[in-house]
């Protein structure tokens, strides 16, 4: 697991909005203040969908309402909040987590990639296309959180058979499909999706 | 479901986290990797002044695989449990009980965040890997500002919920022991969907030497208000011969004196019923597979 | 050619932006300014409020307004009951409690404050004085002598009452060769949405209209309700459904926060909006299926069904909301299926708890009576050694019985039903199933150890039901289709349904086609989405709208082409001479001539639009046979579905792919209630299945691939020959599980007779056999 490279500093090193590059505004560990005090509120800096945030929010901000409400990233949904839907599933450096079980503050650092990050301008990701292709949604309200299960499944595993992909998606609730498209959908970006 | 106010630290040393846990004791709470913690304060079941984040932390992650004894530090993911510890083992080991284990924690994007030390320091009493670390003998070690201290599982489980850890202590890293040649393991566990808690899990890593059992190390989860070490069990296996018969016997015999909690998903004696078919199926499955460890 | 896409798989025009992220859920409505509400709520099951001060919540920074039930009003509004029974005793809700709370959950507070965390951090301050009193969670108990009361006007706890009868049941009973008897009961569970509900509602300064958005399957009602609680014209408030996150039919309520959000954007001038967590969810969702059946059924020596004779209780909870006896009514008039049932009598009980008001949920009502038909009959062929799908066979109504009038009426409709073939659907299913097959499967397994079982159901729904719908089509100058609809679906592709409708009817691609739905602004009168209602409902007010368009359009191309309007056809979205293909005009050039200053026939009113409403009272029902076989572990009681078959006539099918997703995903829901979902109380009514961790929903291991064959029975009923059928999944799948549970161990002597199937469940009936390892 790769540790964030570093916390954020007490003062935001520029104003909200802009938009330095990642080099520029690394602090070194030598630069942070020697003993920490607790705080309310805090100035971080995200990459989501390659595009890089800084922003100041309240620590108690949880990491999906920072993208639904400050990014205005509102395809990220909120499902249950105690992380058993996987409605807010998105990708952390890589990696499909739960964004209702990280504060906005922790994920300092870190890259992200959400449902708005898949396709490429008009053009559908071949998973979002597969899921269109083999009725793979139905009320739309899971399905980001399954796209980016998905992505991180296919993107690590091919020729899967069912048995491993509802195994994959396992942590993804679904009220309406009652999974049978969602696996369709998967097995056909499997052989779609050139990676 | 949003948490109450608090306040927030990321110390990135162990020694700036022992000093702010000094400093604020009782008022402050650990935050690893917060997929137990988070829900509780959504629901305001918990409610620290301070939340400690210990995920920048440098030296929390370590895995040190050596010829007596696996280190893991505290805050290593339980998806590296699972995906990067085991090609670092050497096989067969009594350690794989872990990524076995760990498979049955919640769901992938929950195990990416998660962390060895914060299930432990959690002490679900239905969580998997307590009694993986049970069974397998390990030593916690904890320290604080005032220094360390080790500890044995049964003195760190204290029950529902509760540990050993003092306020201004954090658990630092999780060291298990090698266990001999002959050592065969198993994690197995009923759960009404995958990734849902233990209804009950059974944790065993069992040494077979010349035909006879000589070491056997048991835990269950699901079956008590906090992680059960089987001492009995383990007593009893001693010197037995691996026979379908005695592992029957002796696991209904163990289970008989279990009093698990009755939930919305059964009550006590289905529970007993769980602990027994799971005891008697691991103490085979290990059995079987120290001997493929001895060979 | 010419375009035909009814019965054609095309891809849905939803998904697209549900793909993207780009759909606009309640949540995601942004109005600046906008403040935030939160609710307190009922710690107590049953309790006198003596005292409820906001004094301290009010004074917390960042918090705009906190109030109660005393700031309401002098005369609270309570929330309607839209149906009654023969015998009704209304125990409507307030949105917030006067001085009684009757179940846990039940709204007590609201705080509206700059941000939801600083609205629940007010909640805190906000000081109740409670005064428990004694609460009964059991319908059965509260029925009795002596139980705690909850309502002064219905004093034994009976909110209401009706009796369902036809023939002359007690004769019946009397010359029957065989009785039997049995009690039957279904659990407490409902919908559970990915999204839970949601709330957002805004006055124009300016103009003094209120708009809400909110979560609902049904803003026409909630519009009409909201101006009666708010004492406000309808025509001053707009409600509109933004996507919806699946409904199920919990989501055709009116819970007290939708009065609550509008009345608080309006006391305090200020946007305000409303998220319901999860745990408020699962506190007071419409919950639903709750229903003890004490069911006999009198029977000739060789399976001829000769009455029923029923008493259905159901646990209604603290309180009457709209449809709050619907789910008793449907389920008291569906209890003898498609079989012929000579003499009926079903007495339905309404009882109060302490619980969470009980609303409909995907079948309201049939799961329920199908559960309690299904089981009796497989306890029925093993008593008297009649094979069960051989029983069934011997009562299903013909082809040549129908329309068969049952002689019940519903409080929705009268139950004839319309048309099918209810032997030829379960014969198919049997064949699919290899039902010949089966016994040997059974014994092989048995010979190892193994316990399998199969389980059949054969379910009717009624789909449809009137009063109305309502739809316009309009044809812009560009050529351009829109059609507004009443329906507020919630997932099911019914953009794309209608679509494929109104793109035979007007000869245009389907996917040219915009679609409005659940707005009360852009439609004056809608009735909504529930009751599998879109394809019949909406789907035959758009034909009736598109035929007026087109009607109108082909005289004005006729006029365009000095044509008589008897030689054109429209083809390809175009009319042409029939014939003279070149001599054409295309929609768009149509529309133009439409417009105000076109060229018209003299007298010819201009654009081209029609709003059109289907009424109709007669409701089609379709119906399907599930078969489910499955395993179950001696050790674990653990249940594993394995094959699972569906037979399904739904009369014409727009879209097949959409209807077997409608199928799949009730199935999924079906099997959840048999065998996972359960929201159980505590004996002081406190509830404990308040999060996903322990109220189950089904997972993707938990379920089966679906095979699913189709029959078409079209219904006479409407011009497309639709029937509705996305209830129907949910209500076959209950019972082919807990069948085929059943099958799997009644062998050993136990007899199955309450749902859910959970794995202790079953493990208790194996232990009480002495079949347990």
């Amino acid at each position: 697991m790769t540790v964030p490279p570093t916390t954020a500093p007490t003062e935001p090193t520029s104003a909200p909005g802009t938009t330095g590059r990642g080099s520029e505004q690394t602090m070194h560990v030598e630069d942070r203040p020697a003993v920490a005090t607790p705080a309310a509120e805090k100035s971080i800096r995200v990459t989501v969908n390659g595009t890089v945030h800084e922003r100041t929010v309240s620590v108690r901000r949880s990491l999906v309402e920072f993208l639904r409400e400050d990014l205005g990233l509102t395809g990220t949904h909120v499902g249950c909040e105690h992380g058993v839907c996987g409605a807010c599933t998105v990708l952390m450096d890589g990696e499909p987590i739960r964004a209702c079980l990280m504060f906005a503050v922790q994920a300092d650092g870190a890259e992200f990639t959400t449902v708005e990050g898949l396709a490429e301008g008009d053009r559908l990701h071949p998973i979002q296309q597969a899921f269109w292709d083999h009725h793979g949604l139905q009320c739309g309200f899971c399905t980001p959180g399954i796209l980016l299960t998905t992505y991180d499944f296919l993107r690590d595993n091919r020729g899967a058979d069912e048995a491993e992909i509802r195994e994959a998606v396992s942590g993804n609730l679904c009220r309406c499909t009652g999974y049978q498209g969602i696996v369709r959908s998967v097995q056909a970006a499997d052989e779609t999706w050139e990676r | 479901m949003k948490p109450a106010p608090f306040d927030y630290l990321a110390p990135t040393t162990i020694e700036e986290t022992l000093d702010v846990l000094a400093e604020h004791g009782d008022e402050a709470k650990v935050l690893a990797g917060g997929q137990s913690l988070v829900p509780m304060l959504n629901f305001r079941l918990a409610r620290p002044a301070v939340l400690v984040d210990i995920n920048h932390v440098a030296g929390l992650d370590g895995i040190e695989v050596a010829a007596d004894s696996l280190t893991l530090g505290a805050a290593v993911r339980q998806r590296a449990l699972e995906t990067r510890l085991p090609g670092q083992l050497p096989r067969p080991s009594a350690w794989g009980l872990l990524p076995e284990a760990v498979g049955y924690v919640g769901h992938q994007q929950i195990r990416a965040r998660g962390t060895l030390g914060g299930s432990l320091a959690h002490a679900d009493p239905a969580a998997e890997l307590p009694a993986a670390v049970t069974a397998l003998g390990a030593t916690l070690c904890l320290r604080s500002a005032d220094g360390q201290r080790e500890v044995g599982p049964d003195e760190f489980f204290e029950g529902f919920f509760t540990t050993c850890l003092a306020p201004e202590e954090l658990l630092v890293a999780i060291r298990v022991p090698a266990w001999p040649a002959g050592t065969g393991t198993s994690f197995l566990e009923v759960s009404r969907r995958r990734g849902d808690f233990a209804q009950v899990a059974v944790a065993a890593a069992i040494t077979v030497a010349d035909g006879r059992i000589t070491r056997a190390g048991i835990a269950l989860a699901g079956v008590a208000g906090g992680t059960v070490h089987a001492r009995e069990l383990e007593d009893g296996l001693v010197g037995q011969a691996p026979a379908a018969g005695t592992f029957a016997e002796l696991a209904a015999d163990y289970a008989a004196t279990l009093d698990p909690p009755p939930d919305v998903h059964g009550p006590a004696e289905y529970r007993r019923a769980l602990a027994a078919h799971l005891l008697e199926r691991a103490l085979t499955e290990a059995t079987g597979r120290s001997s493929a460890a001895a060979a | 050619m010419g375009v035909q896409t009814i019965g054609a798989n095309v891809k849905r025009l939803e998904d697209p932006r549900l793909l993207r992220g780009e759909a606009a859920y309640v949540d995601d409505i942004q109005v600046p300014g906008l403040r935030h509400m939160a609710v307190l709520r009922s710690p107590h099951a049953h309790a006198r409020v003596l005292s409820v001060d906001v004094g301290a919540a009010r004074a917390l920074p960042g918090v705009d307004d906190a109030f109660s039930a005393a700031d309401l009003g002098a005369q609270p509004p309570a929330i309607p009951a839209l149906f009654a029974m023969d015998t009704f005793h209304p125990a409507p809700q307030y949105p917030l409690a006067t001085d009684t709370v009757r179940f846990v959950g039940e709204p007590v507070a609201v705080v509206v404050a700059e941000s939801r965390h600083v609205a629940e951090d007010a909640l805190e301050l906000i000081e109740v004085e409670y005064e428990p009193l004694e609460a009964v969670v059991d319908a059965y108990a509260a029925i009795q002598p002596g139980a705690p009361v909850l309502h002064a006007n219905a004093p034994d706890n009976v909110a209401a009452r009706q009796v369902y009868q036809t023939g002359d049941v007690d004769a019946a009973f009397a010359a029957a060769d065989r009785v039997i008897r049995e009690r039957l009961d279904m659990q407490r569970y409902t919908g559970i949405p990915m999204e839970t509900r949601g709330v957002v509602a805004s006055r124009d300064a300016v103009t003094g209209e209120l708009t809400v958005w909110n979560s609902t399957q049904w803003p026409h009602t909630v519009r009409t309700i909201l101006a009666g609680m708010l004492a406000m014209p309808a025509r001053a408030i707009r409600v509109i459904t933004p996507d919806i996150g699946g409904g199920f039919g919990v989501k055709a309520d009116f819970n007290s926060e939708d009065f609550l959000v509008p009345f608080a954007a309006v006391r305090t001038g200020k946007p305000v909006k409303w998220i319901e967590d999860r745990n408020e969810h699962f506190l007071s969702i419409a919950h639903s299926r709750e229903q003890i059946h004490e069911v006999e059924i009198a029977l000739r020596d060789d399976g001829t069904i000769l009455g029923l004779r029923a008493r259905h209780i159901t646990d209604c909870g603290a309180y009457q909301r709209p449809l709050g006896v619907i789910n008793a009514s449907l389920s008291a008039t569906s209890l003898g299926g498609v079989y012929r049932v000579p003499n009926y009598r079903v007495e339905a009980v309404c009882a109060s708890t302490n619980k969470a008001p009980a609303s409909p949920y995907r079948g309201a009502g049939a799961p329920e009576s199908t559960f309690a038909r299904e089981r009796l009959l497989d306890i029925v062929a093993r008593e008297l050694g009649i094979d069960r799908a051989e029983l069934r066979r011997r009562n299903l109504l013909t082809p040549e019985e129908l329309p068969f009038d049952t002689g019940l009426a519903s409080a929705e409709a009268a139950v004839v039903l319309d048309s099918g073939d209810f032997p030829a659907g379960l014969d198919k299913a049997l064949e699919m199933i290899d039902y010949a097959g089966f016994p040997a499967r059974q014994r092989a397994a048995r010979d190892e150890g193994r316990l399998v079982g199969l389980g059949i159901c054969v379910y009717h729904q009624i789909t449809g039901p009137g009063p109305f719908e309502g739809g316009s089509v309009r044809v812009d100058p560009t050529g351009e289709v829109t059609v507004v609809s009443g329906a507020a679906p919630m997932g099911q592709g019914t953009a794309t349904m209608l679509a494929q409708i109104a793109a035979d009817e007007l000869q245009v691609p389907y996917d040219s086609i915009k679609l409005v739905f659940g707005d009360t602004g852009r439609l004056p009168f809608g009735m909504g989405t529930y009751a599998s209602r879109n394809a019949v409902m909406a789907g035959t007010a758009l034909v009736l709208a598109a035929r007026k368009v087109r009607d109108k359009a082909e005289e004005l191309a006729a006029h365009l082409l000095e044509a008589d309007p008897a030689d054109l056809v429209l083809e390809d979205g175009a009319f042409s001479v029939k014939g003279v293909p070149a001599s054409s005009v295309s929609w768009a050039q149509v529309a133009a001539a439409a417009s105000p200053g076109g060229s018209r026939p003299a007298g010819m009113e201009p654009d081209l639009e029609s709003v059109q409403y289907f009424e109709n009272l007669a409701a089609p029902y379709s119906y399907g046979i599930h078969i489910a076989e499955v395993e179950v572990d001696p050790h674990t009681g653990y249940t594993t579905v394995g094959r699972y078959v569906v037979v399904n006539d739904a009369g014409t099918i727009v879209n097949p792919r959409n209807a077997e997703g409608q199928i799949v995903g009730g199935v999924a829901q079906g099997l959840g209630g048999a065998l996972m979902e359960e929201l159980v109380y505590g004996e002081d009514g406190q509830p404990q299945s308040t999060s996903f961790m322990d109220y189950l929903i089904p997972g993707s291991l938990d379920v089966p691939d679906v095979e699913i064959g189709h029959l078409e029975s079209k219904s006479p009923l409407n011009p497309l020959g639709v029937k509705g059928m996305g209830e129907g999944g949910a209500i076959g799948a209950h019972s082919a599980v807990a069948n085929a549970v059943a099958d799997a161990i009644e062998h050993l002597g136990v007899t199955v007779t309450r749902t859910p199937l959970k794995p202790a469940a079953v493990w208790q009936l194996l232990r009480s056999a002495g079949a347990s390892a």
